[in-house]
């Protein structure tokens, strides 16, 4: 299966995340990556680093609520940062997954593509 | 843990941001190296350091990106002037000072230099008064006849006494952020006392009236009062800024 880069996600990174909180639940930003290549079947070819800049996006749009793990987490190395889905992050996906739709529908009609 | 945090402070350091926004962007990158780094080393034990940093992205380009999630205001506060360099090389300069070993050292070759410069003062006035007064039995009698002498030696006060006061108060600063601080705190408050008192006398002496038992009281009260609040300005400050440090020192 070809690839996609960091080119063609831009722009979709943010929903994508979005939909691996909706269908997962909360985790910290390891786990969210680890959550979006599972969910690519390893075809998306994400450079890492790209993934917390869309995190504090979303952050500060109030779409995620993120929050430091507790001390007591029996884990060695540094803390992490969990992330939730907040209702307006949910309606934020609502949005975007019809969005996504129609530009699929009306796209794949003109290249000649089933949706 | 090192080489990952050398990695993750050159991404981070340079990001006009506040440090506490900048020490979370620090935390959760190091946290993601470091996952990464664990599973390079399970799957190619030869070298994963460099794997793991791939796998993250190229530097400059994260550090853009993690810019553009600064609030406009807060890039704008942390404008840099006049290069970047600058800013990065003062950064880490201010935290090894502040916690090194060096901070006395700086403290005292910065208030000898401002007091042998303002010195250059009362020599210009001195100097001033032999070419228009003549005599050296007349030099200070001759500071009301000349104005412009005269202000070279208030020029020379305004300097050197505020520049012992600063070098107290970074005396009383370096024991606050010291590891062990009342091994410091007792020289560096007898110091202080000693150039309060001075100045209150030099005060009282401007005043034309001898220090009473009321002005000793005075002071009594009123100086430990002012080094304890300093002191633990710089405690609270030492503490604030504490988990700054081990990324501030990190050579670049």
């Amino acid at each position: 299966m070809p690839s996609i880069t960091g080119d063609s996600l831009r722009g979709h990174l943010e929903t994508l995340i979005l939909s691996v909180l909706k269908r997962s639940g909360e985790a910290h930003g390891f786990e969210i990556l680890k959550r979006l290549e599972s969910a690519g079947s390893g075809a998306l070819n994400l450079k890492e680093g790209s993934l917390y800049p869309a995190l504090y996006r979303l952050e500060r749009a109030g779409q995620v609520k993120a929050e430091w793990e507790s001390n007591s987490t029996p884990r060695r190395g540094p803390r992490r940062r969990i992330y939730r889905l907040t209702p307006k992050g949910a309606r934020r996906l609502e949005a975007a997954r019809n969005e996504f739709q129609n530009f699929v529908t009306i796209v794949g009609g003109i290249l000649g593509t089933t949706a | 843990m090192n080489d990952l945090m050398i990695h993750v402070e050159s991404i981070v350091r340079p990001i006009r941001a506040t440090q506490s926004r900048k020490l979370r962007m620090r935390r959760e990158l190091l946290t993601h190296l470091q996952a990464a780094y664990d599973e390079e080393l399970a799957r190619h034990p030869d070298s994963p350091l460099n794997r793991a940093k791939l796998r993250l992205g190229s530097p400059d380009s994260i550090t853009a990106q993690l810019q553009q999630t600064v609030p406009l205001a807060e890039r704008l506060l942390f404008l840099r002037l006049p290069t970047p360099r600058t800013y990065d090389r003062w950064e880490s300069r201010f935290a090894r000072h502040l916690w090194g070993d060096t901070l006395l050292y700086m403290t005292m070759a910065n208030a000898l230099l401002l007091i042998t410069s303002a010195l250059a003062l009362p020599y210009a006035a001195c100097l001033l008064l032999v070419l228009r007064a003549g005599h050296p039995s007349t030099y200070l009698a001759s500071l009301h006849d000349h104005p412009e002498a005269a202000l070279f030696y208030n020029l020379f006060f305004l300097i050197a006494i505020p520049s012992l006061y600063f070098s107290a108060v970074r005396f009383i600063l370096a024991a606050a952020a010291s590891s062990s601080p009342r091994r410091l705190f007792f020289p560096a408050a007898a110091i202080a006392t000693i150039l309060i008192l001075t100045l209150l006398t030099c005060v009282l002496g401007l005043a034309r009236r001898p220090l009473t038992l009321p002005d000793l009281l005075t002071a009594a009260i009123t100086i430990p009062a002012l080094l304890l609040s300093l002191f633990l300005t710089g405690r609270l400050f030492s503490t604030l800024q504490r988990p700054y440090q081990p990324w501030l020192t990190l050579p670049l």
